[in-house]
């Protein structure tokens, strides 16, 4: 949309997506097998809803530190509705809700106390945290019911994960409502320059309230499917690194720190990255206190691949110029006569 | 001798286009080189290319007769090149004596000795005629073309060789022109080779020794100052001779169709105390007086950016108490900031859409944005306001002039604006354009829009307006009715002098 008649920008990290399919293909042929495909695809759900949140608020110049925190209190939310005999709509939408409110609470406590977002949503991080453990006693709370745990657990067709289909159909809605509708272009302008954002008539408080929640729902939903896949609400579900692999995931995609550029499809093949990095160590037997190492170094390398993919016409321009001045320079020469 | 800096056949190419075309030009040693051209004309990209931002795609620089290659401009600084840009950087919370060492701090026993660089900065100030300039004070503290000084002393602590200034003279008041000018002067009497962007030939003819000018990115003219005049200049800047502004001076609307859109009663603001004027549709209304005056300060008032702190607004006869842009927008008021680059545009997007960014629900659809008819609406304007680049284009990659160009097509896109208010709207733009603004302002004038223009420039208050106000120290000092029958040593006197014989509207 933005560039119609240029290559999209995603793909400089989907041709390193295919390379490190290429290559775990190669050294482990279990990689590639259709199962495994979708069992990668499963494993990044969680962190794919999560990054798809987070690049809204990322895209406004903004970062939510509360989307970890926030899985272990939708699975916990929705399994107390369990407890209380509520249906599973019911208790799926309030495990949802649950995800939404941090983020309202996110967006108003950012846009009207000015606090900057790191410390507000990293103290919403504790909120989101503590709750599930005061409500829990941090006792995981089993969730007994078919069609919720078919959430995480079933398949289509015997083969295509539902939880997959939800983060696709999730992906689709977002990249359209960011790339088609008035709202995402008014994401873009806010965090492209929120000054003249805000002088052109976009309702900053509107934006800042709705991105955070946009990320506190998905990050909810995440919760939902995590929940659904454990079979319980576990009150320190995402209580590790899950919050930095979403961010990472979206920048490895192209969505930058700074505001105003990235993509949802971006976002997501950065959530497939780290997913099958994960899934194919495991593959390979790969010691466990490596992976995250192996993780880091791939992040780093991959974000750096595509800086220098980005500006490569100028290192290319270097290289012609320098070679140019290794000819004598005809002017110089004239100068130095003229001496 | 050998030319401080020579520049030789320089080209460079972005995407398809050329925008530089075998440039060449040389500064002596305590020579000054004015660079003249119309928007576009790749002056900045030039410049770019001397200070290391961006390397040539043919061509080469020379330094003292050595071929150099500079890939950054930390680079540029070391080979004696300082560029001071038109975004300045000195930094809020450092003293002057700081910023002016910044980079290369002195130091006693590793310790920083402030000392040292509180003496030599006075020193330096001193010998530059900015002894007013206290060491001690913050960035912060310092007013637009106090910082720019700094920045330029910066450079020469630096022990630059050559100092480029693209547009630095564009922000500044009659007097602070002046003082850029002496300085600049003074720099090039110490044997500093200057180069010098400006739109305005006067003070290009005023202090520089050599001009040359751009036109789509090649050498038209390069000669020495004494030969050459002000028409010629505009004729090489513009490729054609400019039709001066005939247009007669009647007012621009019939009064029997105009109504009152805005009335304003001793409205305070900011800086600006008790001001009171009426805006009738059809009519331009030019708000004259020196930077600082209070002018932006009324305009940001009525578009619910200034708190106001006295005084009533009806607009259309209704009371109107504006609390932001967006409610502002939709009560038919655009503002045309001065500051583009601050706050005017979004520098990612496209040119497309930051032309319909306050208008995009116009183009909306069950939800979804309509963008061929974008496109359609963005290419008429572009076609009308003579905007040559490609609508996809990132608006940062535009020259200051036809981004400008961009955001006054914004404004007329918006549905239901009665009331535009510029400030400055010319800022920055080269002189054909200019008068093809002036007759846009007019245009607008005798389609029934209200517009308000505040600029520091007599000539052009004068050109455009059918009224003008002129504003000091905050405050309304005079109200000129007719369209002509003013002089503009009357309102350089009234702005300067202040004095107090206000006429009720
Ligand atoms: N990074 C870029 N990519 C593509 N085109 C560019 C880029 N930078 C500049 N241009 C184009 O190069 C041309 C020259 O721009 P430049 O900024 O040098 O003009 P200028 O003479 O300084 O104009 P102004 O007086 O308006 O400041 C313009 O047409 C501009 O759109
Ligand atoms: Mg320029």
């Amino acid at each position: 949309m933005f560039n119609q008649r240029r290559v999209p920008k995603e793909t400089g990290i989907f041709l390193i997506l295919i390379g490190i399919i290429i290559v775990l293909g190669l050294v482990a042929p279990a990689f590639l097998t259709v199962s495994n495909v979708f069992n990668v695809l499963l494993n990044s759900t969680t962190i794919a809803l999560l990054a798809l949140g987070e690049t809204f608020v990322l895209l406004t110049a903004g970062i939510d530190l509360s989307v970890g925190a926030v899985l272990a209190l939708s699975g916990v939310v929705a399994a107390e509705a369990f407890g209380a005999h509520l249906p599973w709509e019911i208790a799926t939408l309030l495990g949802i809700l649950s995800g939404s409110a941090i983020g309202l609470f996110n967006g108003i406590v950012i846009h009207f106390t000015k606090v900057p977002p790191f410390i507000a949503t990293f103290a919403s991080l504790g909120i989101a945290s503590s709750i599930p453990l005061i409500l829990t006693s941090a006792v995981p709370i089993g969730i007994q019911n078919n069609v919720f745990q078919d959430i995480g657990q079933g398949f289509l067709f015997g083969v295509v994960p539902i939880a997959v289909l939800i983060l696709l159909l999730m992906a689709v809605i977002l990249h359209l409502g960011l790339t088609m509708s008035r709202f995402g272009i008014h994401v873009y302008a806010t965090g492209g320059n929120r000054e003249a954002a805000r002088l052109a008539g976009i309702n900053l408080a509107k934006m800042d309230i709705a991105v955070y929640t946009i990320s506190g729902t998905l990050a909810g939903l995440g919760g939902i499917v995590l929940a659904s896949r454990l079979g319980s609400g576990y009150p320190t579900a995402g209580s590790g690194t899950s919050l930095f692999e979403a961010i990472s995931a979206a920048v490895v995609g192209g969505v930058s720190l700074f505001g105003g550029v990235g993509t949802i499809p971006g976002a997501l093949i950065g959530a497939v990255i780290i997913g099958s990095l994960a899934d194919g160590m495991n593959i390979l037997n790969v010691n466990s206190y490596w992976q995250p190492l192996v993780i880091g170094l791939v992040i780093l390398i991959a974000v750096t691949i595509d800086t220098i993919r980005t500006s490569r016409r100028r290192s290319v321009r270097i290289t012609k110029v320098v070679a140019d001045a290794m000819k004598p320079a005809e002017s110089s020469r004239e100068t130095m006569n003229a001496k | 001798m050998v030319p401080l800096l020579e520049v030789h056949g320089v080209s460079k190419v972005y995407g398809n286009t050329r925008v530089l075309n075998q440039v060449s030009l040389k500064v002596e040693p305590g020579e000054i080189l004015a660079v003249l051209g119309h928007n576009g004309a790749g002056k900045s990209t030039l410049i770019k290319l001397i200070s290391g931002v961006e390397l040539p795609n043919e061509g080469s620089v020379l330094i003292q007769g050595k071929r150099v290659i500079m890939t950054s401009p930390l680079e540029a600084h070391k080979l004696g090149i300082g560029c001071v840009y038109q975004e300045l950087h000195v930094i809020d919370g450092l003293t002057v004596a700081q910023n002016l060492f910044l980079g290369h701090e002195k130091t006693k026993k590793g310790l920083l000795d402030m000392q040292a660089m509180r003496h030599e900065s006075r020193t330096l100030l001193e010998s530059f005629g900015l002894s007013d300039l206290d060491p001690d004070s913050l960035g912060k503290e310092l007013s637009h073309p106090q910082k720019q000084m700094i920045e330029i002393l910066a450079a020469i602590n630096m022990q630059i060789k050559v100092l480029l200034l693209d547009e630095p003279t564009s922000s500044l008041t009659l007097g602070e022109v002046d003082r850029l000018l002496d300085l600049m002067r003074l720099l090039a009497k110490k044997g500093l080779g200057i180069i010098f962007i400006t739109h305005k030939l006067k003070e290009a003819l005023a202090v520089s020794d050599h001009v040359t000018v751009l036109r789509n990115g090649s050498v038209v003219l390069a000669d020495h100052v004494n030969n050459v005049h002000e028409e010629q200049l505009v004729e090489y800047i513009a490729g054609k001779r400019l039709v001066e502004n005939t247009e007669s001076n009647v007012s621009a609307h019939s009064d029997d169709s105009s109504e009152e859109l805005l009335q304003v009663s001793h409205l305070s603001s900011g800086k600006a105390l008790d001001a009171s004027f009426t805006l009738q549709s059809g009519q331009v209304l030019g708000i004259y007086g020196l930077v600082g005056a209070g002018r932006t300060d009324i305009l940001k008032a009525l578009f619910g950016l200034e708190q106001i702190t006295g005084g009533t607004i009806t607009m259309s006869g209704q009371p109107y108490v504006p609390k932001t842009p967006t409610q502002a927008l939709a009560a038919g008021l655009y503002y045309l900031t001065e500051d583009r680059k601050v706050d005017g545009f979004i520098p990612g997007l496209s040119v497309a859409l930051n032309m319909v960014l306050p208008s995009l629900a116009a183009f909306e659809q069950n939800g979804m944005i309509k963008f061929r008819q974008i496109a359609a609406k963005v290419e008429t304007f572009m076609r009308s306001l003579n905007i040559q680049v490609d609508r996809e284009t990132p608006m940062a990659n535009l020259s200051g002039g036809t981004q400008q160009k961009v955001l006054f097509a914004r404004a007329l896109l918006v549905p239901g604006i009665k009331i535009l208010m510029l400030d400055e709207p010319t800022k920055g733009i080269d002189i054909g354009s200019k008068t093809e603004i002036h007759s846009l302002i007019r245009q607008l004038g005798r389609e029934g829009y209200g517009v308000i223009v505040v600029s520091s420039e007599v000539e052009e208050i004068m050109a455009v307006s059918d009224r003008i106000l002129v504003m000091a120290s905050g405050r309304m000092v005079e109200n000129y009715f007719l369209r002509g029958q003013t002089e503009e040593a009357d309102l350089l006197r009234a702005a300067l002098g202040g004095k107090s014989r206000v006429q009720s509207a």
